[in-house]
């Protein structure tokens, strides 16, 4: 190999040397490594004398350059250590930082946010009603007649007053359409109750959130398209939807929505009992009827309504099996979200 | 409802699996999943075919059979049943079977003979309490064969969910009828042909309705001279797997023809029948009848009744009557096939609080012209399970007929509202597969048969087709269109901001019961009269809060309870009172509550605990709505009935809330000490804020500060005020910057330190102008509060 070469190589391996950021014992090393009486750059430097003669001179400042080098990065490097070490004196910068805790918000209220803000995306009010409604704005505008079989589909907490604790967010439909025409793009989150014994899968409430759009030419097609957009959103962009034809009184047609399972892929497991899907919210077209109860014309216009429990997405999201969990607001459990 | 796989194929030709029935059900909209007729462990219990039985060498009483369970070998079983014998069928509990109380069978030693299984009584396998002898099976059953299959004749039995509107689907038939629409078939139905004899039905009996409206049509059957018996097996297994008891060869017939046509019948015992005629009628007041489950029920004039010449013999549509029901020594009898108005059964079976099979039917409406069908099937059944001969004729009391309704419907409406483009030809065939009279091209004129009742609109019609279209066939649209309006801001988006707030100070969200017991409504901001509940879970959930109060205090509780005792909560939430002024009689207002107690601040290595108390409180309600709403807040000490040290707040001149501490020594707000603090959130709160930006000033600020000896007894308040008072157009703001109380000062002294903040908006100011004011402040302290000046720095 040459000399010339050897210079060279010299200098690369000096480089790596630097690049694992020595320490102070390290750079002493280094310097008498290289530098030292002994050192291996006056090693080399003895060798000039195998240099052909016209060469000699540019050898020579080679290796003083190198020398040069290897000086200023080492003094360099060991004047900001030492220095480094001095402001340090006395401070343990390992300690722990200052805590400042924050509070949490309800895992409740958090996935409300989360449906809400899709929603928001897709051009939709919020729009709110009282927890308290009168058994016109619950049922019988929305279709429910009386006596009928469906009033038992929603166990019904009564007033001694005559009104009714709301079984779904649905009177606030009602109330929408009344005070305002079409177009009519609002979701309706809120509060509601049912008269069911409490359970791991049930409480006296629950909160739901409702969609509606009324307008012109609102098709089936048009709902399916926008809760496909929001599960897509919501659960991930794989997930399969699944209309099944069911029953509501407010809306004919009406359909079950259910999600491919995001949690087995559809395979099956114990959340979605072995079916691959997981039921998530009612849909449909508003019924006519209900149109007729708020003075709309249903030959002019057409409309969707959906409604989803956000308990029930916030139980699937977060892996939580029993809904008294989120009454009970056990510190301990509030921190998790 | 429950219907069995096999039942079913007797009414329509299909190739599909269990598995596969119940999603094509599910999808057409009948929710339907598989179920479980027989117990898990019945999996391991198979038939076996004893082949030779000897008695044990060493024990009396215990056999040693050798036993064929359908895999080529004989298996050693030691039994000590009685009864059991060579060329017995029987159930064998197979090594590996685990038993519900939790005995498994292993290989096992019985007195040095070793036996591989278990011969299985009756209460064994828990189908009866029968543990006199083993269960000795069919001579037909087949070794090798598990116990869920033998019972169930290797049927499946599938729980359909229906929805209210689908009447049509509780019956074999109308599922099959579903069913063949979707898969493009037909359906089988049974005939009902029968041998009569010559005797006149009209002749024995005769039908009278006094109230046509409640019961549009009565139908009845006479079959004379029937034996009643058990029923043959395939009977049992059928009733068995919809989950319905068999009791005997007449009953049995009257279910199975329910679950055949969906149509609920009634058998009468012809003896007890008196008069020679049925009065359907609405009872009196107060009358009774006692029906079949013993109950003795009292009655009203909306329930309606079956009666023969003398008295009720039937509640209609619900329950028959214990007088006249079949019993095993019945040889006559009256059949009843009919049709009642859903809303008098609905209301009837709420009075008596009874639901049945035939209730639930009727409720949800039956097809008023299937009644001489299900007649005939039912009278024909009984014949060939128990003998006997059917009078000529049904005695047929049907007023005014009942038509099929005339729908019409649009092809381009249903495709409008669908936003699909199924054509009029595809429409056509769908109606028509589901049982419907279809004419015309563009329009349609639709007979809709009277077993579906639920269709009434062309709006019910266009479900139908999505629904058997398939609603996952509908195409996506690529673009829609959204509302060409903008909507408000609502009171929804103030409240996340307080919420934020909060969670980002500390505070954890709490979600609090709005159902509270009736004697739990704390005094919070007055008198506030809660909604009461008619029909409520239980007492401690008979009311509507009308503060967040109590929910607080269940949450605080139950943390205390598990040793947390550093808590920061809040809960936004809805109150109401009672107001009639409003149509729900309830005013509602959206509530925050804020509770404090321990440590705000944990000890940490650079820094000290801090103790919550109300300054913190009032902090946090400063930051909130001065900070972040810029709303002005004050407030005011007051006395409260339930707080200490309590403070109204004031936005503006309106009370928006109180605070103050909770005494551990106060039962009523459950001996929690604590600092609480609840807010009516006035609904336009921070909607209105406009800020507007003020020129930074560029002068220098100067800060003096002033300490002052004072009483005691003197309020931080009024001082504050007297400063701001006295203080001139360049003090900026006063801080209390110190508060000092103790050896160093005379008794009845406090010593107050306030540092004072001083800036002119257009020039640098002088000591002498700061001096100056200074000295106003200061005089003005002595002069009102009788102040005297500690130190000035």
């Amino acid at each position: 190999m040459s000399l010339f070469k050897k210079v060279d190589e010299l200098r690369s391996e000096f480089k790596q040397a630097l690049a694992s950021s020595p320490a102070l014992s390290d750079l002493e090393l280094l310097k008498q490594y290289y530098l030292g009486r002994k050192g291996i750059l006056n090693d080399l430097f003895k060798q000039i004398r195998d240099i052909e003669p016209a060469r000699k001179g540019e050898f020579g400042n080679l290796v003083n350059k190198l020398k040069q080098d290897v000086q200023e990065s080492i003094d360099t490097l060991m004047v900001g250590q030492k220095s480094g070490a001095g402001d340090s004196a006395g401070i343990d910068v390992s300690l722990p930082g200052v805590l400042y805790q924050r509070g949490n918000i309800h895992p409740l209220e958090q996935t409300l946010r989360d449906i809400k803000s899709i929603f928001h995306r897709l051009g939709f009010a919020v729009a709110e009603g009282p927890e308290i409604e009168t058994q016109w704005r619950n049922f019988d505008a929305l279709n429910f007649p009386p006596e009928h079989p469906a009033r038992d589909m929603q166990d019904t907490f009564f007033l001694q007053n005559g009104s009714v604790l709301r079984t779904h967010t649905s009177p606030v439909q009602i109330r929408l359409m009344l005070e305002d025409q079409p177009p009519i793009r609002s979701i309706m989150p809120g509060r509601v109750y049912r008269n069911e014994a409490i359970d791991a899968g049930h409480y006296c409430l629950f909160h739901q959130v409702e969609g509606l759009y009324v307008d012109e030419h609102v098709t089936h097609g048009e709902l399916k398209a926008t809760l496909e957009l929001f599960c897509r959103e919501y659960f991930g962009e794989n997930v399969k939807l699944r209309f099944r034809p069911s029953f509501f009184p407010f809306t004919e047609p009406s359909n079950e929505v259910d999600v491919s399972c995001f949690l087995c892929n559809g395979k099956g497991c114990r959340v979605c009992k072995q079916t691959g899907w997981l039921e998530i919210m009612g849909c449909g077209m508003v019924d006519p009827n209900v149109f007729s109860s708020v003075g709309y014309d249903s030959e002019k216009y057409t409309g969707y309504a959906f409604g989803m429990g956000v308990e029930r997405i916030a139980m699937l999201k977060y892996g939580i099996n029993d809904i008294r969990l989120f009454f009970e607001n056990d510190v301990r459990f509030l921190r998790q979200f | 409802m429950n219907i069995s796989y096999n039942w079913l194929k007797e009414y329509i030709d299909i190739d599909l699996t269990p598995i596969e029935l119940a999603e094509k059900l599910t999808d057409a909209g009948l929710e339907a999943v598989i179920v479980d007729q027989f117990p898990e462990f019945f999996k391991t219990i198979r038939v076996g075919h004893v082949i030779s039985r000897e008695k044990h060498p060493d024990a009396d009483k215990l056999s040693v059979c050798q036993v064929d369970l359908g895999d080529g070998d004989s298996h050693q079983i030691i039994c000590g049943a009685p009864n059991v014998a060579a060329g017995q069928n029987v159930a064998v509990a197979t090594i590996g079977t685990t038993f519900p109380e939790g005995m498994r069978i292993k290989k096992a030693k019985l007195r040095g003979v070793v036996s591989y299984g278990m011969i299985c009584s009756e209460s064994e396998l828990e189908l009866s309490d029968d543990h006199s002898g083993i269960m000795v099976l069919d001579e037909a059953a087949i070794p090798g064969v598990d116990m869920t299959s033998y019972l169930s004749g290797n049927d499946v039995s599938l729980e359909l969910d229906l929805t209210p509107d689908r009447s049509d689907a509780l019956g074999h038939i109308g599922v099959a009828r579903d069913l063949a629409a979707l898969l493009g078939k037909t359906i089988k139905k049974p005939e009902a042909v029968l041998a009569e004899s010559n005797e006149l039905t009209a002749d024995l009996i005769s039908v009278e309705i006094e109230d046509q409206a409640a019961c549009p049509r009565y139908a009845a059957r006479l079959v004379k001279n029937i034996t009643i018996s058990d029923s043959p097996v395939w009977l049992q297994q059928r009733l068995q797997a919809v989950g319905i008891r068999s009791i005997n060869n007449v009953v049995d017939a009257s279910n199975y023809i329910l679950m055949e046509t969906g149509h609920p019948l009634h058998t009468f015992d012809l003896r007890h029948v008196e008069g020679e005629k049925i009065i359907v009628r609405m009872a009196k007041e107060k009358e009774q009848i006692t029906t079949l489950d013993g109950k003795k029920r009292e009655l009203d004039d909306k329930v309606l009744l079956i009666c023969d010449g003398q008295k009720p013999v039937a509640v209609a549509g619900i329950m028959g009557g214990e007088n006249s029901e079949v019993k095993d020594d019945t040889t006559d009898l009256l059949l009843e096939s009919a049709y009642f108005d859903p809303v008098v059964v609905r209301r009837g079976a709420r009075k008596l609080q009874l639901a049945t099979d035939a209730s639930h039917r009727f409720e949800r409406g039956t097809d008023p012209n299937g009644i001489p069908y299900a007649l005939d099937r039912l009278a024909g059944l009984i014949v060939k399970l128990a003998g006997g001969e059917i009078t000529r004729g049904q005695v047929d009391a049907y007023p005014q007929k009942i038509n099929p309704v005339k729908v019409d419907f649009r092809v381009e409406r249903c495709n409008k509202v669908l936003g699909t483009m199924i054509s009029a030809k595809e429409m056509y065939s769908i109606l028509t597969g589901l049982g419907m009279d279809v004419s015309g091209d563009t329009t349609f004129s639709v007979t809709v048969p009277t077993f579906r009742p639920d269709i009434t609109r062309e709006i019910d019609l266009v479900e139908e087709i999505g629904r058997i279209y398939g609603y996952d066939n509908i195409p996506i649209p690529q673009h829609f269109s959204i509302a060409n309006k903008m909507s408000p801001v609502t009171p929804d988006i103030m409240r996340e901001r307080i919420i934020d707030h909060l969670a980002a100070t500390g505070f954890n969200q709490i979600y609090g019961n709005s159902l509270v017991s009736v004697d739990e409504h704390p005094t919070v901001f007055g008198d506030e009269e809660p909604l009461i509940l008619a029909n409520p879970l239980s007492r401690d959930m008979a009311s509507m809060r009308t503060s967040l109060m109590v929910g607080l205090l269940k949450a605080v509780e139950y943390n205390q309870n598990r040793r947390q005792a550093d808590l920061k909560l809040f809960e936004v939430g809805q109150v109401s009172t009672t107001d009639s002024s409003i149509d729900t009689g309830a005013r509602e207002c959206s509530h925050l509550v804020l509770f404090l107690a321990g440590e705000l601040q944990v000890k940490q290595w650079s820094q000290q605990s801090v103790a919550a108390d109300i300054y913190h409180m009032k902090g946090i309600l400063f930051s909130l709505f001065n900070d972040l709403f810029k709303e002005q807040i004050s407030f005011e000490s007051a006395d409260h009935p339930l707080l200490v040290n309590a403070l109204e707040i004031f936005l503006g001149q309106q009370r928006i809330g109180v605070l103050g501490d909770m005494n551990e020594k106060n039962a009523d707000t459950k001996n929690i000490s604590g600092v609480y603090c609840e807010v009516n959130l006035p609904p336009d709160i921070g909607l209105k804020q406009a800020i507007k930006y003020e020129k930074v000033a560029v002068f220098p600020t100067v800060e003096r500060d002033l300490s002052i000896l004072i009483d005691t007894g003197v309020l931080y308040s009024d001082l504050e005020k007297s400063i701001r008072n006295n203080a001139g157009k360049y003090l900026v703001y006063s801080r209390l910057y110190d508060i000092y109380e103790g050896k160093s000062i005379a008794s009845g002294k406090k010593s107050l330190t306030f540092r004072l903040v001083f800036q002119n908006q257009k020039r640098t100011l002088t000591e002498k102008e700061i001096d100056k004011d200074f000295k106003r402040i200061l005089k003005g302290l002595e002069g009102a509060y009788n102040a005297t000046l500690r130190e000035a720095i």
